[in-house]
């Protein structure tokens, strides 16, 4: 065998697990003048590439009480052009040269706003010049039916037994943190929003230094990184974002219970724990999360379990929802879970199995441009460290059963603990 | 030996930038021109009738594997149905040990038959090679079973049951249990077999060739004009929960299928709906969060699908308003910029679906189920260029005129 077969032989040993056609020093990181930083990763299997600008806002920004909703009314103004190009010519120039709008194209969450342009990358150029349009020179036309808009997806997230349920219960944990709020804003103060508002928002949150470029795709460095010097040098930061800690750990208040009566015949159970964002723990509490979802799915009286940690969500909160087979089972199912939760064990073959199924389900998200993109703009924000998409499979398998006891030791006693009984 | 496949090597196409429309500010961009072509499929024919295909695949340490069952033409869902549990029952215990393996499983109904996708780290390829070999080889589905395969009664989200209404009214189908299946079922088999990924191909072609595969096509579906005329013309308002706050929409018709000759013209029908609709109900009238139509197709039938959730003061507005819509496509000449629009983007969607080794196998394996010609991906991005407006303004006359519309409403609002 040759010096160079077993240097390869060596190589795809030690690095199988992780992506094999990527790795951390593929991502090149800059960041400009103004604050703006910028990561491209070149693929060049297809032309095609993904942008994605991601802002440090979310709803827990939103801050003050009765001006909820701000951060994700700001998200749909900014699908409603700007003072270049209109919604309509929007719609009609990126779809008709390739652009296609997905889950990603603009999300808000409670720390993160997420933009996504997904284009063949002759279109590069236009993607630059678009997002750095869309940091400073929003039309805001359009409010009153975005507004509109904005009423209907409220109506249709309560409407939902979950989402209504979680964020009551979401509510009922936070007393004095904006994290409290939900994404999209309560109702009344939806309806209260006004356009000076939201523009005010904007101005304060939609700046160079309060946001992360990630392009993913079939693209040259430099070429690349001379547009984007371009289009986004001249942009100042108009104001500083005030810091909202996500780190910060209120004490615990003690456990809090509530029951709820249903309006019909549905019962259901929402048991969670507050938790700090933080990237060393969050693997232990998915593995945690899976772990119990796996348990609950094989109960026979449970219908249907909810984990709220999926996804790679960050929160501040570890839940899971139960719709009981019967009304009847809810005791004896809280009485369960609890015991479940204060003696957790995880050893052996379950947690190999969760382990193997979490890695199995992170590798086949990241099949396009637009997914990768996402993650490095999500953890370069909440993280501050991009390289978290790269390590987080082998963080799984750092979720031993010493570090989960330590964890559940910690955060999931009863002081910290919330019960939500819909019955 | 693997070869490569026909069409490999022969497709090529390119995008340009005659299509650039300068608008506002944008007027200086610079774009340059792109070409693709399509990913090496690798395909082999085994002795006993099974056509394997394999796209290398190392973006992942993930071994992706694909079997199609195609069991007869028929667009019958209970068949569909009655397998899948089926199978799940029959084989849990072989399922169970392939799941300690975290491998992802899945099953998924086509026209006449499922597919299985299975995701596995390939440390525990042979664990899958062994559940196939084991599974696959021996499909025997002796009594009726519950339509779960656990026994329990799972909870049906309204969009789901909104879904079914619809599916029964435009295909007239109710649910039925296992005793559906045929008895010959075996006999009717076709098996066709994709994988992405790095894997020992001789261990794929040593279990693959021990499977049975006899083909026989019951062409039970000739003509889909016979289905839904029960329901057409009529709005089907369902009033089954009343806590929704809700109301669940479904707009659509029944379709020819990917075999006929206006499959890409019902494509482009569809793109220039679903842009429609978008704009005028949220965009310009704001009348709701999300509306969207596509178009499913299998083998001889296929449904466009207009799906959304809207607030139940505003349905009969929304209901209304796509009505008028439709009949607007219909009596008048279809915009060139929206027809443009539409074939441009679906041709880039086809960029995206072989940029995906995933979904161009699966692509792939669905249209050698259905017989369609081997060049039929080669021929697919130009195919859509050649269609011409009068061959979609004819669908929207024909096809998607009002008087074909079944229209089913989920609500709790009484007055809907």
């Amino acid at each position: 065998m040759s010096y160079q077969k077993i240097i390869f032989t060596l190589l795809c040993f030690t690095c199988q697990l992780v992506f094999p056609q990527i790795n951390p020093d593929d991502v090149r990181e800059s960041t400009l003048a103004n604050g703006l930083k910028v990561l491209i990763l070149e693929l060049h299997e297809f032309p095609l590439v993904a942008v994605n600008m991601s802002y440090n806002v979310g709803s827990v920004h939103d801050a003050q009480e009765g001006m909820t909703g701000l951060a994700h009314f700001m998200e749909h103004m900014s699908l409603r052009g700007t003072e270049s190009i209109s919604a309509k010519e929007l719609l009609d120039y990126y779809q008709k040269h390739g652009g296609v709008i997905t889950k990603r194209t603009a999300a808000t969450g409670k720390f993160l706003t997420s933009f996504n342009l997904s284009m063949p990358s002759n279109m590069i150029e236009f993607m630059i010049k678009f997002e750095a349009d869309r940091m400073k020179n929003l039309s805001f036309y359009g409010f009153d039916e975005e507004k509109k808009v904005i009423l209907s997806e409220s109506k249709i997230n309560e409407s939902n037994l979950f989402e209504k349920l979680h964020s009551g219960f979401v509510a009922r944990s936070f007393a004095d943190d904006p994290f409290r709020n939900p994404v999209i804003g309560w109702a009344n103060d939806i309806e209260k929003i006004t356009i000076e508002q939201v523009r005010s928002f904007y101005r304060k949150y939609y700046n160079p230094q309060n946001a992360v470029l990630c392009i993913v795709g079939d693209v040259e460095y430099e070429k690349t990184q001379e547009l984007i010097e371009k289009y986004f040098k001249d942009i100042q930061n108009d104001d500083t974002s005030d810091v909202y800690e996500v780190n910060k750990i209120c004490p615990f208040p003690g456990e809090i219970k509530n029951e709820i009566r249903s309006e019909g015949a549905e019962s259901a159970l929402e048991i969670g724990f507050r938790i700090p964002v933080d990237k060393d723990l969050q693997p232990v509490i998915d593995v945690v999360g899976a772990m119990l979802k796996n348990r609950l799915d094989r109960n026979e009286n449970v219908k249907k379990a909810v984990i709220n940690i999926s996804d790679l969500a960050v929160s501040k909160i570890f839940s899971f929802i139960i719709i009981p087979q019967d009304k009847k089972y809810i005791d004896t199912l809280e009485h369960w879970i609890c015991s479940e939760i204060e003696n957790l064990n995880a050893e052996g073959d379950e947690l190999k199995n969760i382990i193997a199924k979490m890695k199995t389900g992170y590798y086949r998200k990241f099949y396009t441009n637009e997914e990768i993109a996402y993650a490095l703009g999500k953890f370069s924000i909440i993280f501050n460290d991009w390289k978290y998409f790269f390590e987080y499979p082998e963080l799984i398998e750092k979720a031993t059963p010493a570090a989960i006891f330590e964890m559940s030791k910690k955060y999931f006693v009863k002081d910290n603990r919330n019960i939500l009984e819909l019955y | 030996m693997f070869r490569s496949g026909k069409s490999a090597l022969l497709f090529c196409a390119v995008l340009a930038n005659q299509l650039i429309a300068q608008i506002g500010g944008y007027n200086s961009l610079v774009v340059e021109e792109i070409t693709f072509g399509l990913p090496e499929i690798k395909t082999e024919l085994l002795d006993n009738g099974i056509k394997i295909f394999h796209v290398d695949d190392n973006s992942s340490p993930l071994i992706n594997i694909y079997i199609l069952l195609k069991y007869s033409s028929t667009s019958n869902s209970r068949i569909s149905k009655a397998i899948q549990y089926g199978f799940i029952k029959y084989h849990h215990a072989g399922i169970d040990s392939l799941q300690q393996t975290g491998a992802e499983i899945y099953s998924t109904p086509i026209e006449g038959g499922l597919l299985f996708t299975f995701s596995i780290l390939s440390e525990y390829s042979d664990v899958l090679l062994g559940f196939i070999e084991n599974s696959f080889s021996n499909i025997t589905i002796p009594e009726p079973l519950p339509l779960t395969p656990s026994g329990k009664k799972e909870p049906v989200q309204a969009s789901e049951l909104a879904d079914i209404e619809f599916d029964k009214r435009l295909f007239d189908d109710d649910s039925a249990t296992t005793a559906d299946i045929p008895k010959n079922i075996i006999d009717t088999l076709k098996i066709v077999v994709g994988i992405a990924g790095q894997i020992d191909l001789n261990l794929i072609k040593s279990v693959v060739g021990k499977l049975i595969n006899n083909i026989v096509f019951e062409n039970i579906i000739e003509n889909c004009e016979s289905y839904s005329k029960k329901y057409a013309g009529t709005q089907n308002k369902i009033k089954t929960i009343s806590r929704l706050k809700t109301d669940y929409l479904r707009m659509g018709y029944l379709v020819p299928g990917i075999c006929n000759d206006n499959y890409f013209a019902l494509l482009i029908a569809n793109e220039i709906l679903d842009r429609r609709l978008l704009y005028q109900l949220r965009m310009k009238k704001g009348l709701l969060y999300q509306i969207s139509s596509n178009y499913l197709w299998s083998e001889k039938i296929g449904k466009i699908l207009i799906s959304s959730k809207v607030d139940p003061d505003k349905t009969s507005e929304v209901t209304d308003s796509v009505n008028s819509l439709l009949t607007e496509l219909a009596e008048s000449t279809i915009d060139t910029k929206d027809f443009t629009i539409a074939k441009t983007k679906l041709q880039y969607d086809f960029l995206r679906l072989i940029s995906n080794v995933s979904l161009l196998l699966k692509e792939t394996m669905q249209f050698e189920a259905f017989d369609l010609p081997d060049d039929f991906i080669v021929e697919y991005f130009e195919r859509i260029e050649k269609t011409m407006v009068y061959e979609v303004q004819k669908i929207f006359k024909e096809n998607l005129n009002t008087n074909n519309l079944v229209t089913v409403i989920l609500s709790g609002n009484k007055s809907n």
